[in-house]
């Protein structure tokens, strides 16, 4: 469904059609490739719908920069299922199967900045539940966070924190 | 198709407090502190107020043993003390609703920790077993004077309970009773609670003359939850059973009064034949949890 375009294609196509039309959108993923997908896909994403609403429904072709190609055939896939009304636990369970930990970050990000409240609250869990019950270390390793305490504050911490030190999983590297 | 979001590295600033915050409301206790040592901005994010308006000890993310007298020991009771320091240093006067881990041992100690750092509580689910001295209760009682709702269990039921709550709390609308409602917790909720709005003793045995004594007097009361309850008084030296429309005929209230079908309710027949209005510890966690009352439901 994706089909490359020109790059001369980032600035915006406005459309002379009818709004009402039920024209499909484009969505321009960050690396300039355009995913066609129904109108109705934009009630889902609240950051589209609001940009095809203060634009009277002229703009059809909305890009996206801070999303990948990659990322944005998932969260298309999530969206439809969700107007479909199929968004069921097994459904959830198959899709989070599919996707690595920094697959399950980058969907985040694209559904935070998409504003899609359901697949927000989704991978919200998704990434408690692959962040629960592991090491501080696991957990600066798995978002790439550099530890900025200083050695007094970290030690401080370590002592107040004493109690979370024991029964914690063991790291698991394969997981990626 | 590779993804090509080279400059997407997940630095301290990337992830924004928002952003961080949602994903910390899915975390359990343990793993939430965990987070506040990760980096100074997700400790800043674990402090977020709306994380913190219930603090559920049963949601800890730990293995906590399920049977009463948990982590009665030394070295456990002063984790349950730490837990509690450190989830009130991120929490502390956010914390609007606590609620006790069902089946860990309290001490003064543990109470006295979390009640002196949560000033501006409302509402608190007791626990069921502990050892609370007198002195505990008033420090505690004192510390959270403007607490609204409580739900009493066994090992509060008693009158350095109740007088404590009579000195300091004066601000209780709601009380569940999770044992025995006797007269002399009637006599002590309309002397201490005089604007109580709702009450409910589900799935106890509860004395008729206290309930009529209740009804009479707590002019505010606009709710009582009677479920599964067995009315009863003792005349001379035998019980005797009472039903909701022996109450009606003794009492003229205006509450409303929740009830189950008493004649039909599973319940209800088979708490008669069980334990007369004395549930065991082992049925006790359900009745604890559930209330037809949604605001003292947890």
């Amino acid at each position: 469904m994706a089909e490359e375009v020109s790059s001369q294609m980032n600035s915006l196509s406005i459309s002379e059609t009818n709004p009402s039309s039920s024209a499909t959108i484009s969505l321009v993923s960050g690396d300039d490739i355009v995913f066609k997908v129904e109108p109705t896909i934009a009630k889902e994403m609240e950051t589209v719908q609001s940009f095809i609403d203060e634009t009277d429904g002229k703009i059809t072709t909305i890009p996206l920069p801070n999303i990948s190609s990659h990322d944005l055939p998932y969260v298309i896939e999530y969206c439809e299922k969700s107007i479909a009304g199929k968004i069921t636990k097994e459904f959830e369970a198959e899709f989070v199967k599919k996707l690595n930990n920094e697959e399950v970050k980058e969907l985040f990000l694209a559904a935070n900045y998409l504003n899609i409240k359901k697949l927000l609250d989704f991978l919200s869990q998704v990434i408690a539940d692959r962040i629960a019950n592991k090491s501080v270390e696991y957990v600066r390793r798995y978002f790439g966070i550099e530890n900025d305490f200083t050695p007094e504050e970290e030690a401080k911490l370590r002592e107040e924190l004493a109690w979370t030190f024991t029964g914690v999983d063991p790291d698991d590297e394969d997981e990626n | 198709m590779k993804n090509n979001k080279s400059d997407n590295n997940y630095s301290n600033d990337y992830l924004f407090y928002e952003i961080l915050v949602r994903i910390f409301t899915a975390l359990h206790v343990a793993d939430l502190a965990k987070a506040s040592m990760v980096c100074k901005a997700w400790n800043v994010a674990s402090r977020a107020p709306v994380l913190w308006k219930t603090l559920d000890l049963n949601e800890l993310g730990m293995d906590v043993p399920l049977r009463l007298y948990a982590w009665f020991g030394e070295h456990s009771s002063k984790k349950m003390t730490q837990i509690l320091k450190y989830a009130s240093s991120l929490g502390g006067e956010n914390i609007s609703c606590l609620i006790f881990n069902y089946y860990v041992y309290l001490t003064d100690e543990h109470l006295i920790s979390i009640a002196e750092r949560t000033p501006n509580l409302k509402r608190v689910v007791l626990p069921i077993t502990g050892n609370i001295s007198k002195i505990g209760i008033e420090i505690a009682m004192r510390s959270w004077g403007g607490i609204e709702s409580i739900t009493v269990t066994e090992m509060f039921n008693n009158a350095n309970f109740l007088n404590a709550v009579g000195k300091y709390c004066k601000n209780i609308v709601s009380l569940k009773f999770t044992c025995l409602f006797e007269q002399y917790h009637a006599e002590a909720i309309v002397n201490y609670t005089p604007n109580l709005r709702t009450l409910s003793i589900r799935h106890f045995l509860v004395s008729m003359r206290g309930l009529c004594h209740v009804l009479n007097s707590l002019e505010h009361l606009e709710v009582v939850n009677l479920c599964h309850c067995l009315i009863t008084d003792l005349l001379e030296g035998s019980f005797q059973d009472y039903s909701i429309e022996d109450l009606r005929e003794r009492v003229d209230f205006s509450c409303e009064l929740i009830i189950c079908k008493e004649n039909s309710c599973l319940r209800c027949t088979n708490r008669l034949r069980n334990d007369r209005g004395r549930p065991s510890y082992e049925n006790m966690e359900d009745i604890w949890r559930e209330d037809e009352i949604e605001s003292l439901a947890h």
